[in-house]
Order: C-alpha cells, then sequence, then structure tokens
C-alpha cells in the first residue's frame, strides 16, 4: 500500500497513536487531579512542579490539558462514529433505491440541512436545546450527518450503475447483501479519508462550542474549556491558552496529515480538488 | 419558507418557556401564567405560527425579552458589522488565493507545487481560535499594533476609522480562504490549460499574461464562483467564533449572548436572518453565472 513509505502520513498517524494513548492513560499520566486546586499558586508560569503553569484556581495545567483532551477525543470518537455510521447507513440506502422517492427525500432534507454552515447548524441545535454535554454532541453530529449522506450517496449511485451489482442482482442477491457486501464495501475507502478530516470538523465544533460557552460546561477539563478561560487571562497568563490552543492544532494537524495521505493513497488523481 | 417553519417549529417544542425568562427566576407560577397570556403563548401552534410568519413579512421580529427593544432595531448594526467582515474577506482571499493558485498550477507536480501542498494543509489545519488569540498576543499586547478587543465607531461611513479593528479577525478569517481559493483555483486551472482555446490564443502571439486573464480566468471563474458562494456561507459560521474572540459586536455575538440568556425571539430573528443572507448569496451566484458566461440564460 506504500502507506508507510508516505513520511507526512506516518508522522500523522503515530502522533494520532501518541494522542489517543495519552488520553486513554490521562488519570495514570497527569501528575495532579485536574480539579485539584492549590489556592497559593494561582496563575503560576510554567515551572519544575507545574510543568505548563497552573490555571486562575491554581489548578495543575498539564493534568487539566490531558484530561481535556480525554474530553475532547470522547467527544470526537462518539460524534464522529455516530454521524459515519447513520450517515452511510442512509446514504447507502438513498443511492441504492436512486430514483424513487425514498432518494429525493433524502436529498431534499440534506439540501435544506446544508443550507445553513455547519458551525451556524451546531449553534443552531445548542441554541434550541440549550447548552450541555449530550447536546453538544448532538450538534456535532446533526452538523456533520448531512455531509455522510452526500459524500456516500453520490459514491453509491455510481457503485450501483457498475457491471458487478448488475451480475449479482441478476445472481438473486437481496437488496440487503448488495448494500451491505457490494456497495459498503467500495464506498469505505472514501468513507475513511472523510472520516479522518472531518474527525478534525469535530474537535473544531467542540472546542468553537465550549470556547463560546455553548458546550462542556466548566469544571470538566476540555480543549475549548482551557482556551475559554485562557482568552479571560490572555494578558496575565498567556500560558493558559498556549498550551490549550496547541493540544487543539496538534490534535486537528495529526488528523489532516492522515486524511490527505490516505486521500491521495486510494485516489491519486483527486488532489486536484 | 421551509427554513423559517423549521426554525420556528424548533424553537417552540425545544426551546425552553419565554414567559419564564420575561418573570425572572423567582417569580411564581400566577405571574408566568398572567406573562404567557399577554404574550399570546396559550394560542394553538398555528395561530401562533400564523401570527410570526405575518409579522416576519411586515417586517416585525418582535421584541427582545431581555431589553424589550425591537429585534430589527438591535439587527441592524451586527448585520453590518457581519457583512463588512465577511465580504472584506471574500475579495481579500480572491485577490490573493486565485493568483496563487493560477502559479501553482503552471508548477505541477515539481517541488514547488509540492511544498504549496502541505503548507496549504498546514494553514487549512490550524485552528482559527488559537491562530486569532496568538495574532492578539503578538500584535495587540506585544507590539501594540490593533486596538485588543471591540469593533469602533459603528457609523455606516465611518469604515476608515473601522478599519484598524478589522484587519486582525479579517487575517484570522483570511488564512483559510485564500487556501481554498488557491487549491481550487490551481485545480480548475489544471482542467484549461491543455486546452484547445488556449493553444489558440497563445498562436495568436498574445503574451501568456492575456492568455491567462483573458482566456483562462473568465473559463474558469464559474467554479470559483460557486464556490466563493459556498465558502461564504462556511465564513459566516467561522465569524461567530471570530466575532466572540475578538469581541465584535456582529451577529455572531449577538445570537451567542441571547443564547446565554434565552432571549429566543432573539435567537430565533438572528437564524432567519442567516438563512435568509444564504438564499440571497445562492441567488447572487446564479445571476452571475448569466453574466460571466453569456451562453448561461435563464427565462
Amino acid at each position: 500500500m506504500g502507506l508507510f513509505k508516505n513520511i507526512p502520513c506516518t508522522v500523522g498517524i503515530v502522533l494520532l497513536l501518541l494522542i489517543c494513548i495519552v488520553a486513554i492513560l490521562a488519570p495514570w499520566l497527569a501528575p495532579f487531579s485536574p480539579s485539584e486546586m492549590h489556592i497559593g499558586n494561582r496563575l503560576e508560569p510554567p515551572s519544575s512542579a507545574h510543568k505548563l503553569g497552573t490555571d486562575q484556581f491554581g489548578r495543575d495545567l498539564l493534568s487539566r490539558l490531558l484530561f481535556g483532551l480525554r474530553t475532547t477525543i470522547l467527544i470526537g470518537v462518539t460524534s464522529l462514529s455516530t454521524a459515519a455510521l447513520s450517515g452511510t447507513a442512509i446514504g447507502l440506502i438513498a443511492g441504492y433505491y436512486h430514483n424513487t422517492w425514498v432518494d429525493a427525500l433524502v436529498v431534499k432534507v440534506v439540501d435544506i440541512m446544508m443550507t445553513l454552515p455547519t458551525m451556524v447548524m451546531g449553534i443552531m441545535v445548542v441554541a434550541i436545546l440549550g447548552p450541555g454535554f449530550s447536546n453538544l454532541l448532538l450538534a456535532i453530529v446533526l452538523a456533520l450527518v448531512p455531509r455522510f449522506i452526500k459524500l456516500i450517496r453520490s459514491e453509491a449511485i455510481s457503485i450501483r450503475e457498475s457491471g458487478f451489482i448488475e451480475a449479482s442482482l441478476a445472481l438473486g442477491a437481496s437488496p440487503k447483501r448488495i448494500i451491505l457486501v457490494h456497495m459498503f464495501l467500495n464506498v469505505l475507502s472514501s468513507l475513511l479519508v472523510c472520516v479522518t478530516l472531518w474527525g478534525a470538523t469535530a474537535i473544531l465544533i467542540e472546542t468553537s462550542l465550549t470556547f463560546l460557552g455553548l458546550g462542556v460546561r466548566p469544571p470538566t477539563a476540555s480543549l475549548g474549556n482551557i482556551i475559554r478561560q485562557g482568552a479571560n487571562y490572555l494578558t496575565t497568563a498567556p500560558w493558559m491558552i498556549l498550551s490549550g490552543g496547541a493540544g487543539v492544532t496538534i490534535t486537528i494537524y495529526a488528523l489532516s496529515l492522515v486524511g490527505e495521505s490516505l486521500r491521495d493513497v486510494f485516489d491519486p488523481r483527486i488532489y486536484s480538488s | 419558507m421551509v427554513l423559517i417553519t423549521f426554525v420556528f417549529l424548533a424553537m417552540h417544542f425545544g426551546g425552553g418557556d419565554p414567559a419564564r425568562v420575561v418573570a425572572g427566576s423567582n417569580a411564581n407560577s400566577e405571574i408566568v401564567q398572567q406573562i404567557r397570556e399577554d404574550m399570546g403563548l396559550n394560542r394553538s401552534l398555528t395561530v401562533q405560527y400564523f401570527d410570526y410568519v405575518g409579522s416576519l413579512v411586515r417586517g416585525n421580529l418582535g421584541n427582545s425579552l431581555i431589553t424589550g427593544a425591537p429585534i430589527t432595531k438591535l439587527l441592524g448594526p451586527p448585520l453590518l458589522r457581519t457583512l463588512e467582515l465577511t465580504l472584506v474577506v471574500t475579495l481579500v482571499s480572491a485577490i490573493v488565493g486565485i493568483p496563487l493558485g493560477i502559479f501553482l498550477s503552471y508548477n505541477r507536480g515539481n517541488l514547488v507545487d509540492q511544498i504549496g501542498r502541505w503548507i496549504s494543509i498546514l494553514f487549512l489545519a490550524f485552528p482559527g481560535i488559537y491562530f486569532a488569540f496568538l495574532l492578539m498576543i503578538w500584535f495587540s499586547l506585544k507590539l501594540n499594533l490593533f486596538p485588543l478587543l471591540g469593533s469602533g465607531p459603528a457609523g455606516l461611513l465611518q469604515f476608515g476609522s473601522r478599519i484598524t479593528y478589522l484587519i486582525l479577525p479579517a487575517l484570522v478569517l483570511s488564512k483559510t480562504q485564500i487556501v481554498i481559493f488557491a487549491r481550487l483555483s490551481r485545480s480548475s486551472f489544471l482542467n484549461i490549460l491543455s486546452e484547445d482555446y488556449l493553444r489558440t490564443a497563445r498562436s495568436k502571439g498574445l503574451n501568456e499574461f492575456k492568455v491567462v486573464l483573458k482566456h483562462g480566468l473568465r473559463n474558469s471563474l464559474i467554479p470559483l464562483i460557486t464556490m466563493a458562494g459556498i465558502n461564504f456561507t462556511l465564513l459566516l459560521g467561522s465569524s461567530v467564533v471570530i466575532e466572540n474572540i475578538f469581541g465584535r459586536t456582529g451577529l455572531g455575538r449577538l445570537i451567542v449572548g441571547a443564547i446565554l440568556q434565552d432571549d429566543y425571539p432573539v435567537i430565533q430573528s438572528v437564524l432567519v436572518v442567516y438563512c435568509v443572507i444564504v438564499i440571497i448569496v445562492n441567488l447572487l451566484v446564479d445571476l452571475t453565472y448569466g453574466v460571466i458566461d453569456p451562453r448561461i440564460q435563464y427565462k
């Protein structure tokens, strides 16, 4: 496959693995508890005791960053997998029943959902249901689902027209088998590319909504929350925002590296669009 | 229309109780009931819906629950702020991004192209939030070049004195937009560089600059304009966050403030305004097609 000969991709995968390991092992790696307050050491710059400094309550920033990464990754993985699974299912069904009312309905709904930009869609969900963890998840899922449906449906339509689907129909394969086996396996490569690239979008939506005060509620640490708090202490404690922002940047950059390289591997022509 | 209905229904079923917001959290249930009666919230859903659409058509968006001010007045200045920012960003990005894309398409496949690609990924992946704060720390706090927060004087014609407030937010938003424009113009130029009409233009003895500008650019404008339209709506989304970071009193700040205060009529109105902007932009994009390419006609 040549995937590992690709340096940017290898770097991206290694980074992603590291981030995941760090997020999973956060309780063991963190020097302090993320909510433990050291009132005497508020807003301290990075030192040997607190590697990344402390926040306005004297909480250790390194520990908050590790736990924040954990929260953000958890939100990203949950919402992304929900969006990808449901989007793929709906997209495949719509693609299979192309030119029927099912497809027409799906296209209409997706078009309406995609009129609003992803971020505004997310804000709208939170506006209607109120801020909070589960509403944040729902907001990300609803913002990403139409994109998945659109992508998978268009792929599914072209696969539906190809000879091997006709052959298996002639052999008496059921729609369920054709959708699950033939069509699903053929959209898998583009799905993989988009999962990595839109994973970055999911994390961005989490950070943005939480930054706006509409996502994860404090005191739970998440990357968005660290940035939100840091924004209030921009002049006195810039290290807060610097470490929080670096966490987001590295995660998103790793995802983009892997996504772009996967795209090259699966479809060398595409680096045009 | 569908979107307005959707927003209305969603706010009706998903939102909290507007009467409770007006009454405040300590009010007893009788007062809430009284306010509910006054606001007409006890009427049936259809009556409320047509009442709402009717006043929308008459240009009346209702009053803010918190301040009591009419929303149509509340919306004006923020709308101007947001449009100002997004339009400047789109223009700047097109002016920088398109020539960059053309340049890269001439270097197809060589080292410059490859480097350009990875730089573009770096730019795309760099989160706007972080970029905004880095710029603030560096340019506003360290170098003291630009004001840290705010959006400057409000008047329509005082654009000149507002411009220092505009530069940093515009820079943050342009970062992604330039890359998107450059990528798209690169790929659409790759498609037409080998076309016959470009060869004809060259063999007529036109210099390369004219060939690109007159024959190339005009033919690649359609996908670019389409993209500019889609991007504009994306920009509206990102502007929500950027406005809140830089303290610009735009639509994004208005809606986030309203969400945090449960000011339902304002939330609803801003969402409607977003929808209307998106629809108008799409319409403009469609109309521009006919101007660029006379072969496209609307009946």
